[in-house]
């Protein structure tokens, strides 16, 4: 009697302690296994792993969590089509719901569906799209609004930045290609120098005039086989300085795009898109 | 002082790895069975003699140019701080547009050339260690150009 | 009242044993699987399944064998810094010396094959000075002959060889190279006394004699400048056409040098990958 009492206390004891183990069997591809191992794969940033072990996840549990942290994963991964889509399955009541549409329009605007933001905002206005409605006119052709409308929609502490950039989008540092090309042909190397390729100009300038000199020199002095030779190396030069004024101002005029692009986007990943960020491996 | 040498270059060697660990940037994309080759490569011009063209402008420029690689460039060393050399950049450029647009090409390239200041501030490197100034920029279309700063390093041809 | 107290105390150790059992029986199960996948050459997968036994394994029974395994896929898949990290951790957890050695060994491999040779080298000369591994040393000099092959040093990598057996296969492969070899050095300087030489001494006969024309014909036209007393002539023609060719003609010797060494290294390296069949990196 006492022993049979005595193994029904123990084994309760001995047994509540190992509280990840079902009775006898713990199973490592269990749902509940696999979430964690896949929290533990996305928090160590091995976001493909853990894309794939969610995705087993979701298959047997239908879960908004893991859905979001898929999307998440693939936005850090760089692929923003996928992080789009699966944003976008978020259901309506969810409470991530709020977080998955700003998530949702961030990966359009970082996929570069800049018209589909536009559509969107046109036909819905959804208030968490405001910010990035008004940064798709930055990538786009498109004639900017008024600047009121435009940075209003940015916090106080943000305007400053946004109107640099409407400032520098508006009115961009361009060169003009014709000026260019008129000043090299009035003084050879003058459109480079005016396109600030102060020693490209200067030679472009030192070798035509001198090469220039010796022709003249040499017609002077009747050699007028020495006098075309230097003639049309004159002209070589003459011709190129026009030439690489025009291609110039456009390397010049594509320099200032990528530097206002690359600031803007360091600007922007810097602001996270203006999407709240979180943390899920605390 | 060999232990504490140990020591030291161990503790910095974890310490990297276990950052690097953190950061598996190679599994980014499922990868698979790689074909790990023992030999170099070599990092030297190869010159391709060919007089192909499409066009009497272009057999023209290669003979010129042919004959130039043979007899001088060939034997008078590298001498061009450029990546493509300044021969094959005219070769290149007449074979994007023509004789007449390649040659102007060539006069600007040559002229930026003789210019031996604010190199490192205008061109990106190549990874020969030669500047980057491949003819697709100067060929008067915008679309072409895509812009990349002084300190990129650009691997490929 | 002794014999039923020594059946309860056997009967609770018997519980707590066979509890711990399956836990266990499920991770030998994960390993068995990860293994697997391994073997058929899935690596990414293997690799996925390793860090999942990482993750569950609390006990930490796996850890070595598992880092181990995982460190080999990456080095499969061509990730030699991955690997190198994981072996880290496999020679961290080594539960005994012949398991750290193993650890250590196959760090040095990775190395080499990522050729940061210098690193291998380093660490097989504390393998050496290691007096655990004493009876280790010929496999050490053997990977020591690997790395200095890697680093295109054959002579290093003959001494390396012959230190395991003065007739060994690898010892014979390295000391051809060695032989076949150019000296770079003999084309510089023949080169600086007979421009062109040089070029000929590597087999580039047309070239070697193009230098030596350009180097006597510029060579006769500035002397001949210098002798006529128009001295910015000579100037002219020895700084930018004559110093030209001559630089050209020591560049291009060392240069077909270094190539034709290239292509005599490559050949030994393509047979030690096809067709050697002894252990490699």
């Amino acid at each position: 009697m006492k022993i049979v009492l005595l193994l029904l206390i123990s084994v309760p004891i001995i047994l509540y302690p190992q509280n990840e183990i079902t009775i006898g069997y713990f199973n490592i591809n269990s749902p509940d296994n696999i979430k964690k191992f896949a929290n533990f794969l996305f928090c160590e940033k091995d976001y493909l792993r853990a894309i794939f072990e969610y995705q087993k996840y979701i298959s047997i549990v239908d879960d908004d969590t893991s859905a979001f942290k898929i999307g998440l994963a693939y936005s850090r991964l760089g692929n923003f089509q996928k992080s789009a889509e699966w944003f976008k399955t978020i259901k309506e009541n969810s409470k991530l719901r709020s977080y998955s549409n700003q998530e949702y329009y961030a990966s359009l605007f970082r996929n570069k569906e800049y018209y589909l933001l536009k559509k969107i905002y046109k036909d819905e206005k959804p208030n968490e799209l405001q910010k990035l409605y008004y940064l798709t006119y930055f990538f786009t052709n498109d004639s900017l609004p008024p600047i009121i409308k435009f940075i209003q929609s940015f916090a106080d502490n943000d305007q400053e930045s946004i109107e640099n950039f409407y400032e520098l989008k508006k009115n961009p540092a361009y060169k003009n290609e014709l000026t260019a090309i008129l000043l090299s042909v009035i003084i050879p190397g003058a459109g480079k120098i005016y396109l600030k390729e102060y020693g490209d100009g200067i030679i472009a300038f030192i070798a035509t005039s001198l090469f220039g000199y010796l022709a003249y020199s040499n017609f002077n002095a009747k050699h007028n086989f020495r006098g075309w030779l230097f003639s049309g190396i004159s002209a070589f030069f003459y011709g190129g300085s026009i030439y690489g004024s025009a291609s110039a101002t456009q390397i010049y005029n594509a320099r200032i795009d990528f530097n206002f692009y690359s600031s803007l986007n360091s600007y922007l990943e810097e602001k996270n898109y203006f999407v709240p960020e979180y943390d899920f491996c605390k | 002082m060999n232990c504490m040498m140990k020591y030291f270059y161990k503790v910095i060697f974890i310490n990297l790895l276990l950052c690097m660990y953190h950061f598996p940037q190679t599994d980014y994309e499922k990868w698979s069975k790689a074909e790990i080759s023992y030999e170099t490569t070599s990092i030297n011009r190869e010159r391709e003699y060919s007089f192909k063209g499409n066009n009497a402008g272009e057999v023209v420029m290669r003979t010129f140019v042919n004959a130039y690689w043979f007899f001088i460039s060939d034997v008078d060393g590298d001498n061009c701080p450029f990546q493509p050399s300044c021969s094959s950049f005219f070769k290149e450029s007449v074979k994007m547009t023509n004789i007449f647009q390649g040659t102007l090409m060539f006069a600007d390239r040559f002229t930026r050339d003789m210019n031996f200041f604010d190199r490192y501030e205008h061109y990106p490197r190549h990874i020969s260690g030669r500047f980057y100034d491949p003819p697709e920029i100067y060929v008067l279309d915008e679309k072409n150009i895509s812009f990349i700063p002084p300190p990129v390093v650009v691997k490929d041809e | 009242m002794k014999a039923w107290i020594k059946f309860y105390l056997f009967f609770i150790l018997f519980l707590l044993e066979t509890v711990k059992i399956f836990p266990q029986t499920n991770l030998i199960e994960q390993f068995e699987l990860a293994k697997k996948l391994f073997k058929e050459e899935k690596y990414f997968d293997a690799v996925t399944e390793f860090k999942r036994l990482l993750f569950f394994d609390s006990s930490r029974q796996f850890t070595f064998t598992a880092n181990e395994y995982i460190g080999q896929s990456y080095k499969m898949g061509g990730k030699f810094s991955e690997s190198a990290i994981h072996f880290t951790l496999a020679e961290i957890n080594a539960k005994n010396v012949e398991q750290l050695y193993h650890a250590k060994i196959e760090i040095i491999r990775v190395n080499i094959l990522r050729r940061t040779t210098s690193r291998a080298i380093m660490l097989l000369d504390l393998l050496e000075a290691d007096k655990r591994f004493i009876e280790k040393k010929n496999e050490i000099y053997y990977w020591r002959g690997w790395a200095y092959i890697f680093a295109d040093q054959w002579d290093m990598a003959s001494d390396a060889f012959s230190k395991i057996n003065p007739e060994h296969e690898l010892k014979k492969l390295a000391d051809k190279v060695e032989q076949e070899k150019f000296s770079v050095t003999f084309a510089q300087i023949s080169s600086y006394i007979i421009p062109g030489a040089g070029q000929i001494y590597t087999g580039h006969y047309l070239s070697g004699l193009l230098s030596l024309g350009w180097n006597i014909l510029l060579g006769y036209i500035s002397i001949n400048s210098f002798v006529e007393e128009r001295i910015f002539d000579g100037l002219m023609v020895t700084n930018f056409l004559w110093l030209r060719f001559y630089r050209g003609n020591i560049q291009n010797a060392v240069k077909f040098a270094e190539e034709k060494n290239r292509i005599i290294s490559n050949s030994a390296l393509r047979y030690l990958q096809s067709e050697y069949k002894g252990i490699k990196p």
